[in-house]
């Protein structure tokens, strides 16, 4: 390469330094001699340094410029070593900032230990009681709907059936019979027509509930049964189309009882009236006579309700109808109003 | 997770979920219904969520619930608000935990929170900072301070030890 005043100075400081070739040296003495105004450049000195004051200025502004990791907690930077050493342990160079920051071993092995018993212990004695509350269970499909509706199906098919199979051959009823002590009467039975003469000449007990005031005068004078009983009791003439369609009826036509004599034919018959005519209506008596009792003595809200209707019915033409409804015991237990556009039904308490 | 690991959950962590309500709360009834919500929902999510995560759902689930409920109730205090002087503890006191446990209770909901976490459960920051959707420089924040505080309540704890 020509060497020429425009890159000269690099060879001239490759010169000073002594890194120069010796091609390139002689290069360089050439073009100083045929250039003697640039000789002079020969004797530069090249061994210059900053001065260190200089170097002192810039570390004071790198200080203010440093920042520390416990400004981001807005701790002392003390304080916030002794926690994280408590907290995770610290690095060699933090080890050595809290030397620097508390100088006293004494004093820095207390204040760590402190700060290591900081650490919060539970309460094992608090226990959550009601945990089967949180806890689900699994339901099993056992039976599938289809399958289950088609198994209620079959089973309903076949207790049909079974129904009807067992109503065609259902076995013969056995009548009833009248009760004997006469164990060795084996006498043939009479023929069905004469055994239907003889059940249709039965009194039937007439089915018609009696009176109330045939009951009230019961339950006051229950040994005057002569007449209830008269009233009670009838006889049925039947015509003889009726008796055949009644000999007809399986039971009837297959009545067989033995002869008995009549103390056991009147008990057969009497004790159904008596039980009917003595229990059952000293039953119904006795309710009616509760009821009139109720009547007689009612409870005051009750008195309060009937007077009250007295006076609407004495204001309004008897437009009021009241009516009362008693339990098996002839207590009154509701009571009905009814107006003309008024309906009102109520328990009684 | 299946209905057993469901149930496996109810048995291992009932108890510390409860027990950190309550600590937070301090009345039982609120805390019962808090864990009965906290399952709740598990339960609604336990098919989308993995058995090795329940427990960190559960803490999440139920430190949500008490966040919403203390700013329902307007007790959040703020961390600026704590003067450590006028907290500071003077009296004698013979159990160092209970005085803890007494200073803990006037720390901030959120700082309470995530000690709690740090140091009944062990979790690490990271885990906390996945429980409260915090990061984790800011729970590292949080459980600095609170220690700060805490050691500024207790004052000298030679009189304690």
């Amino acid at each position: 390469m020509r060497i020429d005043k425009n890159n000269y100075e690099a060879y001239l400081l490759d010169y000073l330094e002594g890194s120069i070739s010796d091609q390139d040296k002689q290069l360089l003495l050439l073009f100083l001699d045929e250039h003697p105004e640039l000789k002079g450049d020969l004797e530069t000195d090249i061994n210059i340094s900053l001065e260190p004051e200089q170097v002192g200025v810039a570390c004071h502004f790198k200080d203010e410029l440093l920042k520390h990791e416990a400004q981001n907690y807005d701790l002392p930077a003390k304080d916030y070593l002794f926690i994280k050493k408590a907290e995770e342990g610290l690095t060699v160079s933090e080890e050595a900032e809290l030397l620097l920051a508390e100088p006293d071993e004494l004093a820095r092995e207390k204040e760590s230990a402190s700060y290591q018993q900081l650490r919060l212990q539970s309460d094992s004695q608090i226990t959550f009681d009601d945990k089967n509350k949180l806890r689900r269970f699994i339901l099993l499909p056992v039976l599938k709907q289809t399958v289950a509706r088609r198994g209620i199906a079959a089973v309903a098919s076949i207790a049909v059936i079974l129904s009807v199979w067992i109503n065609l051959n259902r076995p013969v009823i056995v009548e009833p019979t009248t009760a004997s002590n006469d164990k060795n009467n084996t006498q043939k039975i009479e023929a069905p027509a004469i055994a239907l003469n003889k059940i249709l000449e039965k009194p039937v007990v007439n089915q018609t509930q009696p009176s109330k005031d045939s009951l009230l005068e019961l339950s006051k004078n229950p040994m005057n049964k002569a007449q209830t009983k008269a009233d009670s009791t009838q006889k049925v003439t039947i015509t003889p189309e009726s008796a055949q369609y009644l000999a007809s009826i399986n039971q009837i036509k297959r009545f067989e009882s033995a002869p008995i004599n009549a103390y056991e034919h009147g008990l057969n018959v009497m004790m159904p009236q008596y039980m009917n005519n003595n229990l059952l209506r000293a039953e119904l008596a006795s309710i009616y006579q509760q009821i009139e009792q109720e009547e007689a003595t009612p409870s005051l809200s009750l008195a309060l309700v009937e007077g009250g209707v007295k006076v609407m019915n004495f204001l309004s033409k008897e437009s009021v109808k009241m009516n009362k409804y008693y339990n098996a015991d002839g207590k009154v237990v509701g009571y009905k109003l009814k107006g003309d556009n008024l309906e009102v039904n109520r328990r009684v308490k | 997770m299946t209905v057993e690991e469901f149930n496996q959950a109810v048995n291992q962590y009932s108890d510390s979920v409860y027990r950190f309500i309550l600590k937070n709360i301090k009345d039982e009834d609120k805390a019962k219904d808090i864990i009965q919500d906290t399952y709740e929902k598990l339960w609604k999510k336990h098919d989308e969520v993995n058995f090795l995560k329940v427990k960190s759902y559960l803490f999440s689930a139920a430190y949500h619930t008490l966040i919403d409920l203390t700013r329902r109730e307007k007790k959040q205090a703020q961390w600026d608000d704590v003067d450590f002087k006028n907290h500071s503890h003077t009296d004698g006191y013979t159990d160092l935990n209970e005085v803890l446990h007494q200073a803990v209770e006037r720390l901030p909901e959120t700082q309470r929170m995530v000690v709690m976490m740090r140091d009944y459960e062990g979790y690490s920051y990271k885990e906390i900072s996945e429980i409260t959707k915090l990061s984790e420089a800011q729970v590292k924040v949080y459980i600095f301070r609170a220690r700060k505080f805490l050691k500024e309540y207790i004052g000298n704890i030679e009189v304690l030890v």
